[in-house]
């Protein structure tokens, strides 16, 4: 094989094929080993990391890496059974199967069998999002079990420091352990308030990735990936699928992921709805998340996820800013505040209004909101109010709130687009 | 020009999966760029399989030096104008990090 081409071979790789693998394989693993046993999950990881990394230079890529991948973790796993079934225990409804040298590879071939692949998965996830643990446990415990991120990738992704994300995780492992936390897919009316804390977690993790900017925009990216290939998984599951709920945030990751390259520019700027280039939506991604909005609509109530999916559904559709339907953004954003009042969502109505009835209209609104603690320091309020105030054609008011802006935005992608905003209204 | 042989030695650091596909992309770009056509062979050696032979009747399994991680799990054949540039190609190679190089010149027969 020393005569291919590694260059080509290489290059041939999916995209994180090894983080998505790694996902897979710890699933898998831990389904045979246990939870108690991740530790002995993450070493056979590694030590198939490293296997791949040499094999791979030096033999060249195989055919099949993914398959490569799960037959030298498999291999792995039955010699480690075999060496160490007098000292430890595994999982515990197949802890004897593994005991006897006459089933332990076949009882191990069918785990690794693909529908046992998806169904550890969702034990994983279901493990992860626990209600047990706090939730920021959870989002690290997920990206890092489930989503194959290193420690360092985690605190980039959740920005936060690389021992807070240790300490986080071992506390979450620990806190499984002591409450026994089974390694399973939860059923009967468990599975509906189970599956909400999963979908939680899908979430914060995609506006985490969709809202933040940071220095590090390759982070944010994966994070809307990782998001979106959780969600899927959700809806490939038997039991998991008949939840309308899940359509509906797969339908809004969608909708959102079509706008991602748009709303970035070559300099890692933000750029605004209005001044983004509607060509550069992904029409497939669109066309997917109405058809997945479609199919959430069966269920008996809408929920936050239906109702931000439709928000989106409505930017997504309209061929310009002009022609947007700012009464039907209207009463989402109504029933959107009866369901979960928040004064982010007020904000936004108050945005949604100046679009709908003009900007003195808003201008009223926001003011409203400026007593508002969560509002008071947040720089959208003062920047939605300079871009009224601009309207109305009030240009030394306009330059007064965006300036305020300026001073309380966080991140530099923010502040750079205000800095525009400055200049072009000056 | 002469011929080098790289021995692979794991010192297996923690690796991310993330880590491990970039080191694969930059191996083939050393491959590629940095020894530019002086790559003659390579492989992987497996490391369960290894025998150490005394004599014709003594074999030992494992033998006393093999302590997994400081195996020689696999090597590297390339051309190279003197130990100097032998060197300096070896110091860019991505497996440093997770890998320990042995660089060895092959002698030439007369």
């Amino acid at each position: 094989m020393s005569d291919q081409d590694p260059d080509q071979r290489v290059q041939a790789l999916v995209d994180h094929l090894f983080r998505h693998e790694a996902g897979k394989m710890v699933a898998i693993l831990t389904r045979i080993f246990g939870f108690h046993n991740l530790a002995l999950a993450e070493d056979v990881l590694q030590d198939t990391l490293h296997q791949a990394l040499k094999d791979w230079c030096l033999g060249g890529i195989p055919d099949n890496p993914s398959g490569w991948l799960m037959v030298v973790a498999k291999r792995k796993a039955i010699n480690i059974i075999r060496r160490e079934k007098h000292t430890r225990s595994f999982a515990s409804d197949m802890d004897t199967l593994l005991r006897s040298e006459w089933t332990t590879s076949y009882t191990i071939d069918q785990v690794f069998l693909p529908e046992e692949i998806k169904d550890s998965m969702l034990r994983m996830i279901f493990t992860c999002c626990h209600p047990a643990l706090p939730i920021e446990a959870q989002l690290a415990l997920t990206l890092k079990t489930l989503c194959g991120f290193s420690i360092e990738e985690t605190s980039s992704a959740l920005l936060t420091s690389e021992s807070n994300i240790s300490k986080r995780l071992y506390r979450a492992k620990e806190k499984i352990r002591s409450e026994q936390i089974d390694f399973s897919v939860p059923f009967g009316s468990h599975l509906r308030q189970r599956l909400d804390a999963v979908l939680l977690v899908i979430y914060l993790l995609f506006n985490e990735g969709y809202s933040t900017t940071s220095d590090n925009p390759a982070i944010r990216k994966d994070l809307c990936l990782e998001a979106m290939r959780l969600v899927m998984l959700l809806t490939e599951s038997q039991a998991t699928r008949d939840y309308p709920p899940v359509y509906a945030l797969v339908a809004l990751i969608c909708l959102h992921s079509a706008r991602f390259d748009a709303r970035i520019d070559d300099e890692n700027n933000l750029v605004i709805l209005e001044d983004q280039d509607r060509s550069r939506w992904d029409k497939d991604l669109i066309a997917q998340g109405i058809q997945f909005l479609a199919r959430s609509a069966s269920g008996e109530k809408a929920t936050t996820y239906h109702l931000e999916a439709a928000i989106a559904a409505e930017h997504c559709l309209a061929p310009d800013l002009a022609s947007t339907n700012w009464e039907r953004i209207f009463n989402y954003y109504t029933a959107l505040e009866e369901l979960k009042p928040s004064s982010v969502v007020q904000l936004n109505l108050a945005i949604v209004t100046g679009k709908k009835d003009g900007p003195e209209a808003a201008i009223r609104l926001l003011h409203q909101l400026e007593t508002h603690k969560a509002l008071q320091h947040y720089y959208l309020l003062y920047a939605s109010l300079g871009e009224f105030y601009q309207e109305t054609g009030d240009a030394p008011k306009a330059r007064t709130y965006f300036q305020k802006a300026l001073t309380l935005a966080k991140t530099p992608a923010i502040r750079t687009l205000l800095e525009k905003k400055l200049i072009r209204h000056a | 020009m002469n011929q080098f042989l790289i021995l692979v030695r794991g010192k297996y650091h923690e690796i991310s999966p993330e880590e491990t596909q970039k080191s694969l992309a930059r191996f083939g770009e050393w491959v590629q760029k940095t020894l530019d056509g002086r790559y003659v062979a390579g492989a992987p050696l497996e490391n369960d399989d290894a025998r150490l032979l005394r004599s014709k009747t003594e074999v030992l399994t494992d033998g006393p030096f093999l302590e997994s991680k400081e195996m020689i799990s696999g090597y590297m054949i390339f051309n190279a104008k003197d130990l100097q540039e032998a060197i300096e190609l070896t110091a860019k190679c991505p497996l440093l990090g997770q890998y320990e190089l042995e660089v060895r010149k092959l002698k030439p027969m007369m």
